[in-house]
């Protein structure tokens, strides 16, 4: 569920990366990710977790030391976990100084992706304002797209000359008109997308979306699949993973027949909550 | 309307019936109990198949000197669902 959910959330994996230092392992000392030193600083700190069954562990955010200061839901959404991991740093700022790379930066595309890193979109604009050429256009669109404003998104866009950042800005165009609910603008403007393109599986994912809002769900789930069978695994194709069991069993329940086995990628299941993006 | 919310649980066999109610109500999956995996697989080199972009430090010995050295806090995803024999999960 996380590494489908929030896990896959560009602004947690930016501020996992920058301020955090990330680990993950298999309570069972038996499993392949098995760690007999993880598992008993853990369980030193979480008896509960020391037994042969469990429930479904939060991801614990710790000192070195092994001081709890939060514990997050396995289930939470991206919006929760990003809060709550913010809100960690803003409690222990001791945690928070930045490293010595990121106090050289200066230029304004550099101090940009920081600030976006680091969830302060607002930031980011503010170190782009003045910035021209069109990685610094597109660089304002990702900002403006997470701080949540659309204004000036088109504008920016439209001022964007290289032929060869054409797919880019498709892709930022049907993100705006996504959220304006247009799901047949996503879908004129993503069924074209280069194959080859380094951003080709979340232009996928989110055509599969459109489909799926249209109601044309055998579409969305045939994008998907071909999407996470065929590309390599990435945070797109574990979300697509998702959305093709939830638009499956949703054609499961219609029919009344019973379900296959697990998901594409091999997963039981996605339990625990909805999926965020096909929510109508 | 109807139909579609009452028929699906008029299903006979028993695990159809739980995997319906259980689709149902995923807010009792944060208390279900999971067993965890006892059989053991073979350990890879590098265990970390995850492609999501989040940089995740292992072994444990190694994350943890790295929270001290970068003054960092650990952010640690214990699974007990069990892992693949290439460490994925």
């Amino acid at each position: 569920m996380l590494r489908a959910g929030p896990f896959s959330d560009e602004r947690v994996i930016g501020l996992c990366n920058r301020r955090f230092v990330p680990f993950f392992f298999d309570l069972s000392n038996a499993g392949a990710a098995g760690d007999a030193k993880a598992r008993e600083f853990v369980v030193g700190i979480k008896k509960e977790l020391g037994s042969r069954m469990v429930s479904t562990p939060p991801v614990l955010v710790c000192t070195p030391d092994g001081e709890v200061l939060a514990e997050i839901d396995n289930y939470a959404s991206e919006d929760v976990v990003f809060r709550r991991l913010r809100k960690v740093l803003a409690k222990h700022p001791e945690f928070a100084t930045p490293d010595a790379t990121e106090a050289a930066v200066a230029e304004p595309l550099a101090k940009a992706r920081l600030a976006i890193d680091l969830g302060e979109p607002d930031a980011a604009i503010a170190a782009l304002a003045g910035a021209e050429g069109d990685a610094a256009r597109l660089l304002r669109v990702r900002a403006l797209r997470l701080a949540g404003k659309s204004e000036g998104i088109a504008a920016e866009l439209d001022a964007v000359a290289a032929a060869d950042l054409a797919a880019d800005v498709a892709l930022e165009r049907a993100l705006l008109a996504r959220q304006a609910g247009d799901h047949a603008r996503v879908q004129q403007l993503l069924e074209e997308f280069p194959a080859t393109h380094a951003r080709f599986s979340e232009a996928r994912y989110h055509l599969g979306l459109a489909r799926f809002h249209q109601d044309a769900i055998d579409d969305a789930r045939t994008i998907w699949q071909e999407l996470v069978t065929t590309a390599p695994q990435d945070r797109w194709v574990y979300r697509a993973d998702w959305a093709w069991s939830v638009a499956r069993q949703q054609k499961l329940q219609r029919a009344f027949a019973t379900g296959g086995k697990g998901t594409l990628l091999g997963r039981i299941g996605y339990l625990g909550r909805p999926h965020p993006d096909l929510a109508r | 309307m109807l139909f579609s919310l009452v028929l699906p649980f008029q299903e006979s066999r028993p695990i159809v019936r739980i995997a319906r109610y259980a689709m149902l109500m995923p807010s009792l999956l944060s208390i279900l109990l999971l067993p965890l995996p006892q059989d053991p697989a073979p350990a890879a080199p590098t265990p970390c198949l995850d492609r999501t972009g989040i940089q995740w430090v292992l072994p444990f010995d190694a994350a943890k000197a790295k929270a001290v050295v970068s003054k960092r806090l650990l952010l640690i995803k214990p699974i007990a669902f069990g892992t693949t024999a290439d460490g994925g999960w």
